[in-house]
């Protein structure tokens, strides 16, 4: 499950990059093990090593119920100042994976057409992507591994 | 900080320091300092 989840990512790393966005992942797994998962899985984007559980605590997205603390499952999408542009914890798209999210990426970046303010453009935009293709990506994600 | 704060829309996101699984050790400042960047947080290996 976290696996596929990575992998999904991976499949769509070169349209990460083409929409100009870098790709990171993170999780309390040692380096060893961590690498390990990134070799095996021919992962193109670094792992980060979480070990102490410092960040996954600061942002409160520490999940206490196994094994000594693990992130929950959320993707946080970053501008160049580390303004969150995007969050989701546990929720639809940090389940649902990289193809709606890359497309929501990619509508915002060329602008498209909303009246909302810059800071917001990006979540209405995601809202909505959502909202029209959520039948779609169900079965969509699942379906291209 | 038991609680935590989750960074919400328009906040900016406190910095950090971790080693990568190479144990090259990665600031947060220098992960989106050439571009935006998409921070997957996934349940680790088990």
């Amino acid at each position: 499950m976290c696996l596929r989840q990575l992998a999904n990512y991976r499949d769509h790393a070169s349209g990460f990059r083409d929409a100009g966005f870098d790709l990171a992942a993170l999780a309390v797994d040692e380096p060893v093990r961590s690498e390990a998962v990134r070799r095996e899985n021919k992962l193109p984007f670094p792992i980060l090593c979480d070990t102490r559980r410092e960040v996954i605590e600061a942002w409160g997205i520490i999940n206490h119920k196994e094994k000594g603390g693990i992130a929950e499952p959320a993707i946080f999408v970053l501008d160049r100042s580390r303004r969150v542009l995007f969050g989701s914890v546990d929720g639809e798209f940090s389940r649902v994976g990289a193809a709606a999210l890359l497309e929501a990426l990619r509508n915002h970046s060329s602008g498209a057409n909303s009246p909302a303010p810059r800071r917001h453009f990006i979540i209405a935009t995601l809202g909505d992507y959502w909202r029209a293709a959520r039948g779609v990506m169900r079965f969509g994600v699942r379906s291209s591994r | 900080m038991l609680e935590g704060h989750t960074p919400q829309a328009g906040e900016i996101a406190p910095e950090f320091t971790l080693p990568d699984s190479t144990g090259t050790s990665r600031t947060l400042t220098q992960l989106v300092s050439e571009r935006p960047l998409v921070l997957i947080f996934y349940r680790g290996q088990w």
